[in-house]
């Protein structure tokens, strides 16, 4: 609730009646005076965090009520701004277009303190009140959010635990992932185009690339030597098992995170030639988003120790990639691996150090 | 002249007007000695010499809402009927309608001269 006095904005040509409307209000709220409509809408801008309410006079020199109003009504300014017009004016057509333009309610002169002090006040109290819930809204929306994503990666990493993977490697893959898709967007923002709301989606859904390997044998998951082709072939069901987990839970299906999720987890081994697997999907038919964790998830496991290998340094694993040593990617993607090497080496230090993105 | 008497030479409606100045007799009065000042009635006075009907008809206007403000009804409703004539294009009816504004005004200073 507001503890500071909020201001108000009167105006009116004739001294005498902001006099008296000062009277009245000057208790409760800090005061504002204008003499016509051009000085009214400069004090207006001059408070962009607002005013509780503006008392507009309508007959007046230079610019007169209607046309400040008309004015806020351009500037979109009436849905937070309460104006009231105040007028000696009781011919009901003047009324009724001084309502029309957007005025909250129209007080005749003369005024008498007490009722204007409660219409005016109960106003401002209740898009206090508006205000107020509006701004709790918001932040318990982000809680939310932040809640939702807190809990998918739980889920990867206790997933990721089994093949001596840590949380960290979840947070760089959408590190990573969100690096690599926002240079896309600055590359072709034509094709590229991608909201707050959906990049945060793309995000979760990235950290559960691997939801699947659940259902893979230890023994294969952490065989330290080379697979054999039958055990090779288990483990590539790491992505149609991720689906499949996915699917079994309702809840899951109606989050719109699920259709990025399906997306990642069964496509992020594809290739842009076609060699890549399930699906063997080839090119454009890989959406762009699956692309992009198959590449992270690639310079990660390069860079990284594995069971099966030692780490490789940053130079290297950007070289193998564009070389072509881990499979064919999008040209364009190569080219943004390129622009962005130095910073993807950067950001997986910075979640090395932090333990968290 | 006391606050009572000249409310009762001129019309005004004291117990109306002083709620409208939270019962404060020296508020009222302090807004009152405040009415030669406002510049309506001068500017009234300019439109109706220059046979200036939308003048007129703002002077009207505003100076019957500071009449209205001050309780002075007289002024408020001859201001009144002013802005109407002006409004309904019966300018003929004008020069009669601003002496009774005129006559209203004066009486007003002249009341307030001796408070």
């Amino acid at each position: 609730m507001q503890e500071e006095r909020q201001t108000i904005l009167i105006v009116d040509d004739v001294e005498l009646n902001r006099a008296i409307l000062h009277m009245v209000f000057e208790e409760e709220f800090e005061i504002l005076e204008a003499e016509n409509g051009a000085e009214a809408l400069s004090a207006i801008d001059a408070h962009p965090s607002g005013l509780a309410a503006v008392l507009l006079d309508v007959v007046m020199p230079v610019m007169d009520g209607f046309q400040v109003l008309e004015e806020l009504g351009k500037r979109g300014l009436l849905e937070q701004l309460p104006v009231f017009l105040i007028t000696a004016e009781n011919d009901p057509n003047v009324l009724k277009r001084g309502y029309d333009l957007g005025a909250v309610d129209i007080i005749e002169k003369p005024i008498t303190p007490y009722f204007i002090k409660r219409r005016i006040g109960n106003v401002i109290q209740l898009n206090n009140l508006v205000r107020t819930q509006d701004e709790m809204l918001r932040e318990q929306a982000e809680e939310i959010r932040s809640l939702n994503s807190s809990i998918l990666e739980t889920l990867a990493t206790a997933i990721e635990f089994r093949d001596q993977e840590s949380g960290e490697h979840v947070l760089r893959i959408r590190e990573l992932t969100m690096l690599l898709l926002h240079g896309m967007m600055e590359r072709d923002p034509q094709r590229y185009q991608f909201d707050e709301e959906e990049l945060r989606l793309i995000g979760d859904a990235a950290v559960m690339h691997d939801l699947g390997k659940i259902a893979i044998p230890d023994q294969i998951l952490n065989k330290p030597g080379k697979l054999t082709p039958e055990e090779f072939a288990i483990m590539k069901t790491h992505t149609t098992q991720g689906c499949i987990l996915l699917d079994s839970v309702p809840q899951v299906r109606s989050n719109p995170v699920y259709d990025y999720a399906y997306d990642i987890c069964r496509h992020h081994h594809e290739r842009w030639n076609g060699r890549g697997y399930p699906d063997g999907l080839a090119g454009d038919e890989i959406s762009i988003w699956a692309q992009v964790v198959a590449l992270a998830d690639v310079y990660d496991a390069l860079v990284s120790e594995r069971v099966y290998k030692k780490a490789f340094s940053h130079e290297k694993a950007v070289d193998m990639i564009l070389n072509g040593e881990c499979g064919v990617f999008n040209p364009e993607l190569m080219e943004c691996l390129r622009e962005m090497a130095g910073e993807m080496r950067t950001r997986y230090l910075q979640v090395r150090k932090d333990g968290k993105s | 002249m006391d606050l009572n008497t000249m409310a009762q030479t001129l019309g005004l409606d004291l117990t109306g007007t002083l709620a409208r100045f939270g019962g404060s007799e020296a508020l009222l009065v302090r807004f009152l000695k405040k009415f030669p000042q406002d510049g309506s009635f001068a500017a009234l006075c300019a439109a109706v010499e220059q046979g200036d009907m939308q003048g007129v008809e703002h002077a009207a206007h505003t100076l019957k809402g500071v009449a209205a403000n001050l309780g002075l009804e007289r002024l408020k409703e001859h201001s009144d009927a002013l802005v109407a004539a002006v409004r309904k294009g019966e300018t003929e009816g004008v020069p009669a309608l601003f002496s009774q504004v005129r006559e209203d005004h004066a009486a007003i200073l002249s009341a307030l001269e001796k408070l």
